[in-house]
């Protein structure tokens, strides 16, 4: 031991000196390891979390936005999916409408045009009666008017049956 | 251009000119300043209380460090960066090395400041009288007095006493200085292996000499780096006062930053070989 000391004299050991040295180290790792690294560890792991948490939530809303991009795309393809069946249905039933409008349109012209057809028979039978009954005193007319001369009943009559 | 040499009775005292700087050739023994009680203030205590002081202000600066750091507070982190991957490196695992970040970073970060402060401008121009009239620099390297080093290596090394119990419990720890427990697991196992444990038994003792001469080892060297490095810094001055020195001051910037690294080194391999093994290596 006293040769150890003997040697370590040598290159200028001193208790005290290295005592106070040992103490002053002690003191500076304290506040180094306290203060310094371990404030700026903390900093940095803070900051480590808070990028972290950025960027998990980053992937997150990227996540969400590909879940609500693909919602939005089968929103709309049911959408017009439904739009196709609508559009469809209002087509069929369109059509429906339009063919039993034609279907009562065509009764009701053929109705129309079997009245009308019937009236027309009937104003044809009527006139035909009127004219058979009015036509010999016309034609009497007629001719007395001809003839510049009034004929009688008789007359007339010959005059029929002599035209015949 | 040759140095001048003044005669004053018996003494020579050599005087510098332009091309010779001539300083006295620093004693290994660090000049003393006075006591303070039990404690003795060398020239070298100066220089740590300084160092210090540059410290207190670090760390009040380092105290308002915010999640969005100011252009110091990126060189800071930046330097924590460098020293934690480095510590990394040598322990070989993230969540192990982190135990010991604070202690190894904090050592770094004390002899890079203790090597490179003498290397400022006007550090080494203050000077005191001493009790016979001689002019002492007031702030020696730190590392250029064997007492620093002695004090560092002590301290880290203690500190790495307490780290390796707290790891490993204190019963754990000391067993392997005081091998007493294997001594008898290994008689109650065969006569064979409890022989072999007493091999075992004086290994640990060994230890204990191992760890006294660590502190010795790692003191001594950087000491004598250090303190070889100011000498011939001198030496070189008296020489040629103009250019060369400034190359050898240039490379002592190198240097204390080597050494600051070798000495780190050999403590982070020390600290990692008393943290509790973990993972695929526990055992």
């Amino acid at each position: 031991m006293e040769q150890i000391l003997t040697i370590l004299g040598s290159v200028g050991f001193n208790w005290h000196v290295a005592l106070a040295n040992f103490i002053n180290f002690l003191i500076i790792l304290f506040i180094l390891n306290k203060f310094f690294f371990g404030k700026l560890g903390k900093v940095i792991s803070n900051r480590q979390q808070v990028i972290e948490r950025g960027l998990s939530q980053a992937s997150d809303a990227e996540k969400a936005l590909a879940s609500a991009e693909d919602e939005k795309k089968q929103i709309i393809h049911e959408a017009k999916k439904e739009g196709h069946v609508i559009v469809s249905e209002a087509q069929t039933q369109a059509e429906n409408l339009a063919a039993t409008i034609k279907s009562d349109a065509e009764k009701e012209i053929t109705l129309r045009t079997e009245a009308m057809n019937h009236k027309e028979a009937e104003l044809k039978t009527k006139v035909e009666k009127e004219f058979a009954l009015r036509a010999p005193s016309l034609v009497a007319t007629l001719y007395a008017e001809t003839l510049k001369k009034n004929l009688t009943a008789e007359d007339n009559n010959a005059l029929i049956a002599s035209m015949k | 251009m040759r140095e001048e040499v003044v005669q004053h009775g018996a003494e020579e005292v050599h005087t510098s000119s332009f091309l010779h700087v001539i300083e006295e050739i620093p004693s290994i023994n660090a000049p003393i300043l006075g006591d303070i009680g039990p404690i003795t203030i060398a020239t070298s205590t100066v220089t740590v209380m300084l160092i210090t002081l540059i410290f207190v202000a670090l760390t009040i600066k380092v105290s308002r460090a915010k999640l969005i750091p100011s252009k110091f507070q990126v060189v800071l982190e930046m330097f924590y960066g460098a020293v934690a991957d480095f510590i990394t490196s040598i322990v070989g695992d993230k969540e192990r090395a982190k135990k010991i970040i604070p202690y190894v970073g904090a050592l770094m970060t004390y002899l890079i400041v203790a090597n490179l402060l003498p290397m400022v401008p006007g550090v080494a121009s203050f000077y005191v009288t001493g009790s016979e009239g001689q002019h002492i620099p007031l702030f020696r390297g730190a590392t250029t007095d064997f007492n620093t080093t002695f004090g560092l290596a002590l301290a880290v090394i203690v500190i790495m006493q307490f780290v390796g119990m707290k790891e490993q419990g204190i019963g754990g720890y000391l067993s392997h200085f005081i091998q007493i427990k294997q001594v008898i697991r290994g008689f109650r196992k065969s006569f064979g292996e409890g022989m072999v444990s007493i091999i075992g038994f004086f290994v640990g003792l060994i230890e204990i000499i191992s760890e006294v001469a660590k502190i010795l080892s790692l003191s001594l060297r950087l000491f004598g780096n250090m303190f070889a490095h100011e000498v011939l810094t001198v030496i070189l001055l008296g020489a040629f006062a103009v250019a060369v020195p400034a190359i050898w001051m240039g490379m002592g910037l190198l240097v204390g930053v080597v050494q600051s690294i070798v000495f780190v080194a050999l403590v982070t391999v020390y600290y990692s070989l008393v943290l509790k093994k973990e993972g695929k290596d526990a055992h």
